[in-house]
């Protein structure tokens, strides 16, 4: 996908920020925030910038697993902040120059291969000047590709799986969270399909989660977490406010003993208590 | 300006070629991919 106007012009484009857009993805995504704060258009263009590219006409990269057609046909039906039908590239429609953008499209056997290669080959040739200014120095990508190979697709926030959100608000909230003993804010967004985000910024990500390993977190109610001080390494202690302290989730936090939940950075989904939390009955069944 | 030359003009030949792929084709935004040829509408 590539922005026309930089051809015949030949040379750097501010990001084309759409007013209009940015109203319709707050349509659809009131709680949306930068920084922990709500998002304006100011501060939303603000952090879009810093992924944006101005010497560069390729936007976009993105492979047709199937069929080229209904590939392209579900992105340009996607509407802005949509999960579907295919949420790839959406950053594209929060531009004005959308209607002047070009497709172009090459046949491979391997999609997927070829776009990773794409990206990278995209990446190695990024000017210095155009590398420096992105917000991430590792995540260097078109501008609208948020999935950026090989750095996982996910690097400032958990993913909380459908079946261990029971034990988060089922709005979008700040939680308090202790790493190590030491307090910090995490966003939660219990997401609009099947999984949650638990927001704990790139740092701390690049901190806690090694490739492979699993990333312990124990909701905790306030009185408990109060007086923990432990500091055991790669575990995160979160409190769970206890307004969204529901019957059905004290029930499950078996008895008042943290819950721990056990994610990995692959596809994942563990919700477990720890062995030695295993319920009575379930012990016997076994 | 036809694709041709739209995509001689930009970078995307360039990765393309340095990825070994082969360019197809290019349609504006909205536009659809032609139906009317083979491999356009199954990658296989």
């Amino acid at each position: 996908m590539k922005s026309e106007p930089y051809d015949s012009h030949g040379g750097p484009v501010e990001l084309p920020l759409s007013s209009r857009a940015f109203e319709e993805l707050l349509d659809v995504c009131p709680f949306l925030e930068v920084d922990d704060r709500s998002a304006t258009l100011h501060s939303f263009g603000s952090r879009l910038k810093q992924f944006w590219l101005p010497d560069e006409p390729i936007l976009y990269i993105g492979k047709a697993g199937t069929s080229l057609s209904a590939r392209t046909r579900a992105h340009y039906s996607t509407k802005i902040g949509a999960t579907g039908p295919h949420a790839g590239g959406w950053w594209l429609k929060m531009l004005t120059a959308l209607p002047e953008l070009t497709v172009h499209y090459a046949r491979h056997s391997n999609p997927g291969a070829a776009e990773d290669a794409l990206i990278d080959q995209f990446a190695r040739q990024l000017s210095h000047a155009s590398r420096s200014n992105l917000l991430d120095g590792n995540r260097v990508g078109p501008f609208a590709n948020v999935r950026i190979p090989g750095l996982g697709r996910i690097r400032s926030y958990l993913r909380i799986p459908a079946r261990s959100k029971y034990a988060f608000p089922a709005i979008p909230t700040t939680l308090t969270m202790f790493v190590r003993g030491e307090k910090r804010a995490a966003s939660w967004h219990p997401g609009n399909g099947r999984l949650g985000r638990l927001g704990l910024s790139t740092a701390l990500m690049a901190e806690l989660v090694v490739p492979g390993m699993p990333v312990h977190i124990e909701a905790l109610n306030i009185a408990t977490a109060s007086s923990t001080r432990r500091n055991d390494n790669n575990r995160l202690r979160l409190t769970i406010p206890s307004e969204f302290l529901t019957a059905s989730r004290a029930q499950l936090s078996l008895s008042g003993r943290p819950l721990q939940f056990i994610m990995t950075t692959e596809s994942t989904r563990f919700c477990r208590p720890a062995p030695s939390e295993q319920p009575r009955n379930r012990a016997r069944r076994s | 300006m036809s694709t041709q030359s739209m995509f001689m003009t930009s970078s995307v030949g360039a990765l393309f070629d340095q990825r070994g792929l082969e360019w197809e084709g290019a349609v504006k935004w909205q536009h659809r991919i032609p139906y009317n040829k083979p491999g356009y509408t199954r990658f296989r």
